[in-house]
């Protein structure tokens, strides 16, 4: 890809950013906009215009409407930690990165719930209320650095979705600056507003139909008691044939995670290492939570469900180091597969559960067909796949790779009946591979949701809706984006 | 390895040999790192400023950026190279194992051997870090120098300064009188059954303004057992060189230190460190001075780790106060040591741990980054005021004298009554004889 | 062409609605027969009253222009069902009970609950009606998994899919859901699943007036087994009675049901006691307003009391914060300051039932000006020629639509 050099930066519109946030909070120096041109997604990335870091709703509204009066688009940023793109932005467009704006407003401990600002960490958010016995739910797994902000654009999910649900079960309004500058809100502290749901649509927007700068969401009171299993499996069918029991049996689980053997050799050749046997084909973590006096007898059906599947050992956690010590080989994962090489493509895609052992089959040919180190990590309870597969994008051949098994994995996926992304987004990553799921007609749908708030779509442009409908718009500020650039 | 930099296209112009050096420095070790941003809220100066590029991910970009000739002007790098604390939380965060403390050390050095003309606060720092920090003579005598200006009370003028010099003044430590100054005894036998023997390591400004902490270690170390022997051709470990990119320096005085405590080494359990800052320097000293810095590497103990470990059993005299334990960065978040000395504390009777927010958050002292930069120093430090103040201990224990002192001066400065110590200074007075 | 609406004979039963009485019906039994007349209807411009059980016709604004009536009883049937995974796939007119039954023969539970026996799958997602076993069961919207349409254009299409976790594209499920089938037509879902309980027990007890009791009893409908807990009261009967079912495994029941005894005297009852609460609320009377109050926990006592302190009876959830509210009031000012109240202890009020002579001047759901632009501008963009419900879901011009 050559470099396409940015527009003459407006000075005018540097000027009015500049007087709006401050010179400290406004960034347009070559470096500055150099380190904000991809978010966790490093392919594909684009330069911006400027970065502006907004402390308030009022801020954000004034930046959006100088934007517009300068024509240029503008795009959303909690704290760039998304895998799909999603706070990318194009050269002609600002950045409004949310990150300054991190205050928790409002804890109501009687009704569970929060009002917190866009650039709330999500961890943090939960450590604020543990005090009062309360969490945040959804736990994606970059958690310690994810904002709430983000979270809701892009519906983000975790481990312990599997029973408390995703972003979207936890939201119960919203503010919102809208692409022309009004700021209105959504919904209301019941989580049940009259009229449309608003707040479930601009749930899992990732950021298209404008920019939320403030959000009541739910807590949920701390589960009196925790177990976590860890059991392990000669090879990875059997641990999903294990999942699947589980699920029949009628229990649910807080998670159902399961991590299979090329995972586990990388993780135990690391400092991550679990203490796993050699002899372990698959690891499946099961953690469940609730009322202590139900828990053993969950726990009974879960041995049961793994002895049936011919599972060679399963332990209880009996403290939180053990418990940290069965996640490890969970969350290790990404980092011990990040050390094999210079870059790591974390896929997301979903399956009916019942087709996850022929699934992993299938995305373990295509890759070694393709020559390329895979592993997989799953929440097999979710049916939620992700691939993780190392590689080097300075290596032309290898990235062309990458992108073809990508493209493969995705269609094998969708062949089952499934989708593809289950919690990263579609963003710029997948924009091009939506038409595997849904047809012209169901696009078009999503295309009217969008010009209802965005119709010219200013707001984060060239994300989630191919480009072909992108065209249809003919909107002449919506260039970028024609394919995802590589490289 | 010649070169880090395979594949790079060639690129000439602005900072080419920076360039070049940054390539050979630390290029490979910048792929290390595949932008997942969960070191980010760990960050002291992400969280003060929002800003990626005063992230660990966004600095490591801008070096990778630059060294691949992707970024053309090195002016942010630089800037960021030398804004970043140091602190190394980042570490602890990543889950690839960046080893971000090397790459920015490693950039920090390139940067000053490319430098033409330093500014004048980077000759003041380089004149401060060269011919005063490593040399106790004269540290001694600035340090009886600033006794005098806090006996006559002269320090209270510093409010003619302007703000920016005021507050650096307040940084200033109560100097302790003479007496807790003096050096120590060259051997100090074990008590009670021997268990080992083990070389006490002094550092620079410990013994000038921290003398009453050595001590202490001495008489804990001998009451636990061991025989403690205070080598005296020892010197500045040059942590804060090797930070502030004075690499070549830094090598000097490891080196001398290496020399130091070969003699003894054959002998001994382990050279025990009561400055976190120093403990840290010194295990990875291998990483700047080569394998002959194993010797310090795989001798070097901080004076907690090494009392956690060796478990001396000894009667402890209860201590009925509330205290929290601020984690020191170069022991949590360089050595890992984090829940050792909180059991050190936990076992004296009637001593109250207090759990107070993000005690393993830097403080913003990062060895003289409070005296370069106070204005982030500042913004860093008031969250962990906050946080103390919040927890109401009568004593906050730190295993780092930079970070005391910066707690101190936080402290006073909000009218404070929580003391700072080491938490070795607690031990001692939790093992001393009844007699005594 | 040989459906055209003009064919079309009078229905045997016609419907009802406030403001029409729709005696020409078409009851497809294909979803490409849906789209065939949508796009008829809109070629004409006539429009269309969308029902499936007719349950909760009643439930929405008067219907402005409308000709024909669009009845999805014809749709009916579970299409697939995978006891393995939990999900199934069912056409819209196909009634809860049957869905109920099918899937409990299995093992699982359907986590739909709304009142009234003949509702359908297709018009408690329009309507998203919940009943009082929400608070373990959610909202309607968390069990649809994926929807089949037919848009106001008469074009077919699909939002979601059948995995019980999905980001692909935007969250359409939740538009249509509750939208009183103004934006598209549901033709037919994928439902995700809850696991049957081992054990379901019904209880009632006695409680003594006042808040204090009251918040007892909410924080009780906490308790991990307590799957649904009703607070009823009738001020002109005198009588006051808290019915409790319990649900879950064998341990947990037990448990929260000793937990329970210890604190009230209670009384088993038969386990479908709480369906019959809830369809209870389907039906008409006592009086002739009926309304549904969404307040916050901490604020549903003092609700409660002054819903009764105005003379209603009132059936409360007291988990989510619902009440369900009967009787008579003098005035439509009297219930507009039910709303105003509900809206400053952060909720909402719906006027289910209404008096014919209210109706011109009252807004059933209280849609907020403020996002009548957008509501404009949404319903527009999914039926450009208005013919789907007209007039059901807005506020009109001499409502109050503040």
């Amino acid at each position: 890809m050559t470099i396409v050099a940015s527009p003459t930066p407006p000075t005018a519109l540097i000027d009015r950013l500049v007087g709006i946030v401050g010179p400290a909070h406004c960034l347009f120096r070559e470096g500055e906009l150099f380190a904000y041109e991809c978010d966790g997604l490093t392919l594909a990335p684009r330069t911006p215009l400027a970065v502006v870091l907004p402390a308030t709703t009022e801020e954000v509204a004034r930046i959006v409407r100088a934007c517009r009066d300068f024509d240029r688009s503008f795009v959303p940023r909690g704290a760039g930690t998304g895998l799909s793109g999603g706070a990318h932005a194009t050269e002609d467009s600002v950045l409004i990165e949310c990150s300054r704006m991190n205050r928790v407003l409002e804890i109501d401990p009687g009704n569970r719930l929060a009002v917190v600002q866009p650039g709330v960490v999500n961890a943090e958010l939960s450590q604020a209320v543990a005090h009062l016995g309360l969490f945040y739910a959804p736990d994606p797994s970059s958690q310690q650095a994810c904002t709430i902000g983000g979270n809701i654009a892009e519906n983000s999910g975790g481990p312990h979705t599997l029973k408390y649900g995703t972003t979207t079960n936890h939201i119960l309004a919203l503010e919102m600056v809208l692409p022309d500058g009004r700021i209105e809100r959504f919904g209301n502290r019941v989580g049940e507003g009259p009229g449309f749901d608003w707040v479930g649509a601009i749930v899992g927007s990732e950021g298209t139909l404008g920019i939320v700068t403030e959000a009541c969401v739910r807590l949920t009171p701390i589960p009196e008691g925790v177990e976590t299993l860890l059991a392990i499996f000669d090879d990875v069918v059997a641990a999903c044939r294990a999942v699947g029991r589980v699920i029949r049996s009628g229990v649910v689980p807080a998670a159902m995670e399961i991590v299979d053997r090329r995972t586990i050799e990388a993780v135990e050749a690391s400092v991550y290492a679990a203490g796993l046997p050699k002899s372990a084909g698959a690891v499946l973590i099961v953690e469940l939570d609730g009322n202590p006096v139900c828990l053993d007898g969950e726990i009974r059906l879960i041995h049961e469900a793994c002895r049936r599947e011919g599972c060679q050992a399963i332990e209880r956690a009996r403290n939180d180091e053990e418990r940290t010590r069965f996640w490890r080989a969970r969350k290790g994962a990404f980092g011990a597969m990040g050390r094999l090489a210079p870059d790591l493509y974390v896929h997301d895609a979903v399956v009916p559960r019942v087709h996850l052992p022929a699934i992993l089959e299938k995305i373990c040919e295509i890759c070694d067909r393709y020559r390329l180190k895979l592993a997989n990590v799953f929440h097999a309870g979710d049916g939620n796949l992700h691939p993780n597969i190392c590689f080097d994008k300075r290596d032309p051949d290898e990235l062309e790779r990458v992108m073809k098994a990508g493209a493969e994995i995705l269609e094998a996926c969708v062949a089952v009946g499934g989708v593809i992304s289950g919690e990263h987004g579609i963003g710029v990553e997948k924009r091009d591979y939506m038409h595997l799921v849904f047809d012209d007609s169901d696009l078009e749908c999503m295309t009217r949701l969008r010009q209802t708030f965005n119709p010219d779509a200013a707001c984060n442009p060239g994300k989630m809706i191919p480009t072909p409908r992108f065209c249809v718009e003919a909107n002449p500020r919506a260039r970028g984006y024609d394919a995802v650039p590589i490289g | 390895m010649a070169s880090d930099a395979g594949g790079i296209p060639e690129r000439e112009g602005v900072g080419s040999g920076l360039r070049e050096g940054l390539r050979a420095a630390i290029y490979s070790k910048t792929l290390d790192c595949v932008h997942c941003g969960l070191c980010l809220q760990s960050c002291p100066t992400y969280r003060v400023t929002g800003r990626e590029t005063a992230s660990p991910r966004g600095r490591i970009y801008l070096m990778r950026g630059f060294a691949e000739g992707r970024l053309q002007d090195p002016e942010l790098l630089v800037e960021e190279a030398f804004a970043c604390l140091g602190c190394r939380a980042c570490e602890t965060a990543c889950p690839s194992g960046v080893r971000y403390g090397e790459m920015l050390e490693r950039t920090r050095a390139v940067v000053r051997s490319e430098e033409k003309d330093a500014s004048l606060s980077t000759k003041i720092e380089r004149f401060a870090l060269r011919e005063i920090v490593p040399r106790p003579r004269r540290l001694g005598i600035l340090v009886g120098l600033l006794r005098w200006v806090q006996a006559l009370r002269l320090d209270r003028l510093s409010t003619l300064l302007p703000r920016g010099l005021r507050d650096r003044v307040a940084l200033a430590p109560r100097v302790p009188p003479r007496r807790e100054r003096r050096r120590m005894p060259l051997l100090t036998p074990a008590e009670g059954v021997r268990r080992g023997r083990v070389a006490l390591f002094e550092g620079c400004v410990m013994p000038e303004l921290f003398g009453r902490v050595n001590d202490a270690a001495r008489l804990v170390l001998s009451r636990a057992g061991y025989e403690v022997i205070v080598p005296r051709n020892q010197g500045c470990c040059g942590a804060l060189h090797a930070h502030s990119g004075e690499i070549g320096f830094a090598r000097e005085l490891a080196l001398r230190n290496v020399r130091a405590f070969t003699g003894e080494l054959g002998q001994l359990d382990a050279i025990i460190v009561t400055s976190a800052g120093c403990s840290a320097s010194m295990r990875e000293a291998e990483s700047w001075i080569g394998e002959s810095g194993g010797v310090l590497a795989d001798g070097v103990r901080d004076v907690l780790d090494f009392l956690d470990d060796a478990r001396p059993g000894l009667p402890l005299r209860p201590i009925p106060k509330r205290v929290c334990y601020d984690d020191a960065c170069h022991l949590v978040h360089a050595q890992g040591v984090a829940a050792g000395p909180r059991r050190l504390l936990q076992a004296i009777p009637e001593l109250v741990l207090v759990s107070h927010r993000n005690p393993e958050a830097c403080c913003g002292a990062a060895g003289i980054y409070n005296l370069t930069r106070p204005e982030m120093s500042r913004a860093v430090l008031q969250p962990k005021i906050d946080a103390l103040i919040e927890a109401g201990p009568d004593l906050v224990a730190t295993a780092n004298p930079g970070c005391a002192m910066q707690l101190s001066a936080g402290l006073a400065a909000r009218h404070s009554e929580i003391g700072v110590v080491h938490p070795i200074e607690l031990l001692e007075e939790a093992t001393r004889p009844v007699t005594a | 062409m040989t459906e055209s609406p003009a064919s079309t004979g009078l229905h045997p039963d016609p419907v009802e609605i406030p403001g029409a009485v729709v005696e020409r019906i078409f009851e497809p039994t294909r979803p490409e027969e849906v789209g065939r007349i949508v796009r008829e209807a809109a070629n004409k411009g006539d429009g269309l009253l969308v029902f499936g059980g007719r349950t909760r016709l009643h439930q929405a604004n008067p219907a402005r222009e409308i000709r024909f009536g669009l009845c999805l009883r014809g749709l009916s049937g579970i299409d697939e069902f995978e006891p393995e995974e939990g999900v199934l796939h069912v056409a819209a007119g196909t009634r809860i009970r049957e869905v109920r039954e099918a899937v409990h023969a299995e093992g699982w539970a359907l986590p739909l609950d709304p009142p009234g026996p003949s509702s359908t799958v297709g018009g408690t997602i329009a309507s998203a009606a919940v009943g009082p076993r929400a608070q373990s069961f959610g909202r309607v919207a968390d069990a649809i998994l994926g929807l089949d349409l037919v848009g106001g254009d008469g074009v077919a299409s699909r939002c979601g899919g059948r995995v019980v976790k999905n980001v692909t594209g935007y969250d359409l499920a939740k538009l249509y859901c509750g939208s009183f089938g103004t934006l598209g037509i549901v033709t037919g879902a994928w439902l995700r699943l809850h696991p049957k309980s081992a054990v379901r027990r019904v209880f009632v007890t006695q409680p003594g007036p006042g808040l204090v009791e009251f918040d007892r009893h909410r924080r009780w409908a906490g308790l991990a087994s307590v799957s649904a807990l009703v607070w009823r009261e009738d001020p002109e009967a005198g009588s006051r009675q808290v019915t409790i079912e319990l649900a879950g495994s064998e341990e947990g029941v037990r448990h929260d049901h000793a937990w329970l005894s210890d604190r009230a005297e209670l009384v088993e009852v038969e386990p479908d006691e709480m369906d019959r609460i809830r369809d209870e609320r389907a039906a008409k009377g006592p009086g002739p307003l009926a309304l549904r109050v969404r307040v916050l926990g901490t604020e549903c006592g003092a609700m409660v009391q002054r819903l009764l302190d105005s003379g209603l009876a009132v059936s409360v959830d007291p988990g989510p914060g619902t009440i369900h509210a009967r009787g008579r009031l003098a005035h439509p000012e009297a219930l507009l300051a039910i709303r105003e109240s509900a809206r400053e202890s952060g909720g909402l009020a719906v006027f289910e039932r209404l008096p014919d002579t209210w109706r011109r001047e009252l807004d059933v759901f209280g849609l907020e000006s403020g996002h009548a632009a957008l509501h404009a501008s949404l319903k527009a963009r999914f039926d450009p020629g208005g013919i789907l419900n007209p007039g059901r879901f807005e506020a009109g011009g001499d409502r109050d639509g503040v």
